[in-house]
Parts: C-alpha cells; sequence; structure tokens
C-alpha cells in the first residue's frame, strides 16, 4: 500500500521533470542551430582550402614543374648509358 | 416575404464569394502557396558532388578539381550599380557597361556576372564587401600536367541546363561514373534564416564522383610528346601520333598526338582537334601491313620464312603494275629478305598464295573494320569494303596496306597480337575505377581471340627483328637491343588518285623482341624532310624507344 502509494506520487513527479527537462533541451537546441551553421560553413570553407593545397601540391610535383626546376638546378639529360654486364661470380642469395 | 427572400439571396451570394475564394486560395493555389510557405520557414541547399579525378598508373592526377565561384549579383541589394559595375569588372575582365546593362533589366532578382571564377579572383571580390554580391562555390577541371594527353581526356563543357558534362575522351566515356550525384539539405530556419535543430529536416548526402586510375605512365607519355613535338618540327610533319601499349594486357601506356588543344581553354582551339586521331582518324598503313599478311601467309602454312620468290622485276595484276618502292629488284629471295626489302612484289606473292578467303579472314580476325571498343568517346572505324566487292587488284595492294584504311589504334593492337603469343587484347585506358570510399574495381585485361598461333608469332618476330636489324631504318636502331618493327610509307590518296609527294610515312614495332614489354606506333603525316618512315618515323620510334629502356631499366639483350 505504501509502495503504491509512493510509485503514485513518485511517477507525476518523474513526468514532470522530464517535461521541464525536455523544455529545457529543446530551447537550447533551437537556439543551437546558429552555430551548427557556423561548423557547416567552417567544414566547406576547410574543404575548399583542402582543395586548393591539393591542387597546389600536383602542380608542384607535376612532370613539367620537376623540369623546370631539374634544369633549374643544373641537372642535364644523360646523352649515353652504359649497361654493365652480369659479374661472373656466383652469388650466394638468401632465399 | 420578399425582404426576407432578398436578404436570404444576398446572403447566399455572399457565401457563395466567401466560398469561391476559398477554393481558390485552397486548392486552385494550394501548391504555389506551399512553396512559398517553405521558402520561408525552410532552408535549402545544394550539397555539390564532387567529379572524380583522373590519375596516371603512378597515381598522381592528370585531371583533377580546383576551387572555383559563380559569382552572382542580387539587383534589388544594390544601391549603386554604376559603382558596383566599375569595382566587379575589372577583376572579372568584362565591361563596367556590360555588367551595368545586366543589373538594369527590369523583374531580375538574380544576375550571373561569372562562371568557375578562381580563388585568387573571388578573394579579390569578397575584399570588396559589396553588398548585393555573392559567391557561390562550384568546380573547375584543373591539369596539373598542362595539355598532358588532351585528346585522350576529353574535356568537361556545360550541358544545355549549364550543368557539368564531359565531351570526348575519358570525359566523355565516363561521364556517369566521374560526375556523381548532387545531394541536398532541407531544415526548419527560424527568423533569423539559422537551421532549427529540433525542427523537420531531410538529408540527401552527395555521392561523389568515381575517379580513374588509367594504363597510361606518365613518364612514358610525357617522351612520347615531347619526342613527336619534336619530330614534327624536324622532319616538318603536319600533324603525328604515337600509341604505345602493354601486348600482355592491352593497357595504353601513352597516346600522343599533335597538333592538340589545352583542356582548359578548350573554346579558344578549333573544333576539329577535339578529336583523336589515335581513334578516329583512319590512314592507309602502307608497309606496316605487311607484317599482317606475311603472319597470315606463315599461319596458314603457305609460306615460310625461307620459302623464296623470284623477285625479278614489276608485277602485271590486270591492267595495273606492282612495283618495289624502290624499283630495285634482288632476284630469288626469301620472305624474310620480303620483309626486310620491304618488297611489295614480294607481297603480292605472299597475297596470292592465302587467296581473297584466307586473306580476307585473317584482315578480319585482326580486328579491322570495326571499332576496338577501347574506352573512349570518340572512336570511329573505316569500313573495309564488302568481301564480294574485293578485285584481283585490290587485294594485290591491301597485300603491302594500301587501298586499306586503319585507325592507329587498330594498327597498334593487331601488331601487339604478334607480341602477345598470337592473342587479340581488347584495348583499355582504365585500369581501375575507385569510388569516394576508396573502394576499388579493377577492370580485368579482356583476351578477345587468337588471330595466329604462338609458333607463327614468335617466327613473325624474328622476322621483324631481322627487318629491323638489316632493313632501311638499321641506322636508326640502338645497339645492342632485339626490336622487332617494320617501316611504312603509304601515299595519300587524294580526289580518287595518290599523291606521289604526299605521304603517311610510320613505324610498328615492339621490344625487347624475346620478352616484348611494350608496342608502339608512330605516324608522321606528310612529312617534308623526307617521305620515307624509315627516315622520319622510325628514327623517331627509336628515340622514344631508347627513352623507355633506360626509365624502365632494360638493358641491352
Amino acid at each position: 500500500m505504501k509502495l503504491i502509494r509512493l510509485i503514485s506520487t513518485l511517477l507525476p513527479a518523474a513526468g514532470l521533470v522530464l517535461i521541464l527537462l525536455q523544455l529545457v533541451v529543446s530551447n537550447q537546441l533551437a537556439g543551437a542551430g546558429k552555430n551548427t551553421l557556423s561548423l557547416d560553413k567552417t567544414i566547406i570553407l576547410l574543404q575548399s582550402q583542402n582543395e586548393l593545397l591539393r591542387q597546389q601540391v600536383a602542380a608542384q610535383t607535376s612532370l613539367i614543374a620537376i623540369e623546370v626546376k631539374a634544369k633549374e638546378l643544373g641537372f642535364a639529360t644523360s646523352l649515353s648509358t652504359i649497361a654493365l654486364p652480369p659479374p661472373d661470380v656466383a652469388y650466394n642469395r638468401p632465399q | 416575404m420578399i425582404r426576407i427572400w432578398s436578404v436570404f439571396s444576398l446572403f447566399l451570394v455572399f457565401f457563395g464569394v466567401i466560398i469561391t475564394r476559398l477554393f481558390y486560395w485552397q486548392v486552385v493555389s494550394a501548391e504555389d502557396l506551399q512553396r512559398k510557405a517553405a521558402s520561408q520557414y525552410y532552408l535549402e541547399f545544394t550539397l555539390p558532388a564532387t567529379r572524380g579525378d583522373i590519375q596516371t598508373s603512378d597515381g598522381k592526377p592528370v585531371v583533377m578539381n580546383q576551387p572555383a565561384y559563380l559569382v552572382f549579383a542580387e539587383p534589388r541589394n544594390i544601391k549603386d550599380v554604376r559603382t558596383f559595375s566599375r569595382l566587379v569588372a575589372p577583376i572579372l575582365k568584362k565591361e563596367p557597361a556590360d555588367i551595368e546593362a545586366q543589373l538594369t533589366i527590369a523583374d531580375r532578382v538574380w544576375i550571373p556576372l561569372g562562371r568557375k571564377v578562381e580563388t585568387a579572383v573571388a578573394d579579390e571580390l569578397r575584399n570588396l564587401k559589396l553588398i548585393g554580391l555573392g559567391l557561390e562555390k562550384e568546380s573547375k577541371r584543373y591539369y596539373p600536367e598542362s595539355s598532358m594527353a588532351a585528346q585522350l581526356m576529353g574535356f568537361v563543357g556545360s550541358d544545355e541546363n549549364g550543368r557539368d558534362k564531359g565531351y570526348f575522351g575519358l570525359e566523355g566515356y565516363y561521364d556517369r561514373e566521374l560526375r556523381g550525384k548532387d545531394g541536398k539539405i532541407q531544415l526548419e530556419k527560424d527568423v533569423r534564416g539559422a537551421p532549427i535543430l529540433v525542427g523537420e529536416s531531410k538529408r540527401v548526402e552527395p555521392e561523389n564522383g568515381r575517379s580513374l586510375v588509367l594504363w597510361l605512365d606518365r613518364v612514358i607519355q610525357h617522351s612520347a610528346e615531347v619526342r613527336l613535338k619534336q619530330g614534327l618540327e624536324k622532319y616538318g610533319a603536319k600533324e603525328g601520333t604515337v600509341v604505345i601499349l602493354d601486348p600482355k594486357t592491352g593497357g595504353v601506356l601513352a597516346m600522343a598526338s599533335y597538333p592538340n588543344y589545352d583542356p582548359s581553354a578548350f573554346g579558344d582551339f578549333a573544333k576539329e582537334l577535339y578529336k583523336n586521331p589515335v581513334v578516329a582518324g583512319s590512314y592507309e598503313p602502307g608497309s606496316t601491313f605487311k607484317t599482317l599478311v606475311m603472319s597470315a601467309g606463315l599461319d596458314e602454312k603457305e609460306v615460310t620464312p625461307s620459302t623464296i620468290f623470284d623477285e625479278s622485276g614489276p608485277v602485271p595484276i590486270g591492267e595495273y603494275t606492282i612495283r618495289t618502292w624502290n624499283n630495285q629488284y634482288h632476284g630469288p629471295i626469301s620472305m624474310t629478305k620480303v620483309i626486310e626489302h620491304s618488297s611489295n612484289v614480294g607481297m603480292v606473292f605472299v597475297g596470292k598464295k592465302l587467296g581473297k578467303d584466307r586473306l580476307l579472314k585473317h584482315v578480319h580476325q585482326f580486328g579491322f573494320g570495326v571499332p576496338t571498343d577501347i574506352d573512349l568517346e570518340d572512336e570511329a572505324s573505316a569500313d573495309l569494303r564488302p568481301d564480294k566487292e574485293w578485285h584481283e587488284i585490290d587485294l594485290a595492294t591491301a597485300s603491302f596496306g594500301q587501298g586499306i584504311a586503319v585507325t592507329p589504334i587498330q594498327m597498334a593492337r593487331a601488331v601487339a597480337a604478334l607480341a602477345n603469343d598470337g592473342w587479340l587484347m581488347e584495348p583499355r585506358v582504365v585500369k581501375e575505377v575507385v569510388d569516394a570510399k576508396g573502394n576499388r574495381v579493377t577492370i580485368k585485361p579482356k583476351k578477345l581471340k587468337q588471330v595466329v598461333s604462338s609458333a607463327t608469332a614468335h617466327v613473325m618476330a624474328e622476322m621483324l627483328v631481322a627487318a629491323v636489324d638489316n632493313g632501311e631504318a638499321k641506322w636508326a636502331k640502338p645497339k645492342g637491343y632485339r626490336i622487332a618493327g617494320k617501316t611504312g610509307t603509304a601515299q595519300i590518296p587524294v580526289a580518287g588518285h595518290y599523291d606521289d609527294k604526299k605521304t603517311i610515312a610510320s613505324f610498328v614495332g615492339f621490344a625487347p623482341a624475346d620478352d616484348p614489354k611494350f608496342v608502339m606506333l608512330v605516324t608522321l603525316r606528310e612529312p617534308t624532310s623526307s617521305p620515307w618512315g624509315s627516315e622520319t618515323a622510325a628514327p623517331l620510334f627509336f628515340a622514344i624507344a631508347k627513352d623507355i629502356f633506360r626509365y624502365w631499366g632494360i638493358p641491352p639483350q
């Protein structure tokens, strides 16, 4: 009997608390949309910056850029190659 | 009574009007009003899909995206149109009067001022802090290797709705895979325009386009393009192509043609340049075709490398006379010597031995007359005349590669079969397709059919090695390497007859002959320094081959 009375008192109180909690949380979330928008914009900006950096990396590592850089550093096209014949020794190569 | 009826009628009319009006607002205008209401309390924006990259076999992008912007104006928010136009025009490289004219058109709420504007320009516009000027992000293609393999790649233009669409080459063929699918977000918004997180929301994620990984080797492509350009200048040729295949897989290691165009500014170039001559341009192959006719003769066991033919003089065919290219005749010679001397009369002998049916059977088997089904948008194949329309003279001329039209990719693929134990492969540009999550789908090489036996292919390879070592182009051959190849010099047909001054010089071959790693075809149209393939296309072939040997560390054999 006492238990039933306790439950019948606590249940409405719990319900009231939950309703109040939902009101508070919903109110906070409703106002948090502005932050979300700001975060979304930041994500888009960072993605855009990543895309730009990726483009710059590709430009710097392109064959055209490497060719120009190589010429500046004094590299020259080799005009001849020497092919070494296989040596006359037997190697003990590990398996 | 009359008064009561009058008042009643008045009420009827009054309610009739109200009901009609209600019907109009709730039924007739319902959709329109719902849309207007949604625009007031729903925030909707598109999540654009990113177009996929195109990468070479080493994973480096040869076509990718760069951030760009659509610049627009909202005339209703612009107070001083003249000042606005004066500030914006120089940055967008337009005339202020043109922008002012657009902004003063009545009832326009949104006007695009520039598309695919790059980040640096967009930043300049942003710094102006002009009210009524907006920027919307969009993507633009970027080519880190500039115009490398332009005709192979194709370009991205707009369709009739202004959306990005690929044209020609890979961009055209794989447009659906590369494009992806835009997503969207729809959120309830508050009076300040910020989203309400506990409100209704719908989100459809974008499906970013898939990327393509090619068989193309960036270094070999670069070498082919540089050497081809040098060759065009040195030999005074109008146009040229180089195609390099992996004979074992059919993969395209390089595909170059000149003149070409810049895909980032395709509108500045003639439309004729958009088509890829390697897959869409036909030509008469000349003596390079002898490799295939001879291999047919070997395969049908009508000739062997040591079969003797008496090259005593010109051969009459009906009212025509077939001569050698230099009008020199060597008496009794073997089939190997027929190839070394590139003897037209010797090849007519082989053609006669085969007969029409077997010669044409092999021509069809090698894949001529039909597209190769390479994964490029603009492939076209020259038609072969129907079998029953082939006369004796046609068979004779076809046996040395005149009177028959082929594309470079058909020719390269056919010779590649000789470097692949007689197996014809389907040529492919794309090796793998990678989705936005990194999942890879490998496109397996496709073996089509065995066009000659493995033994025939090896015997023919040896004959071609002898042709390189002892033929007209032996002076240009890299020392110590076994290269199988054949020169070609075909006259160009002009208005029903052959122009004896204009030729297509070519060289086709593969190396190393004992274990071929690449097959290459070089063509030069109308070289002026010399009309002969042995003096133009052959040295160009060997120059590129030397680059490949050095790059791949292939020692002399």
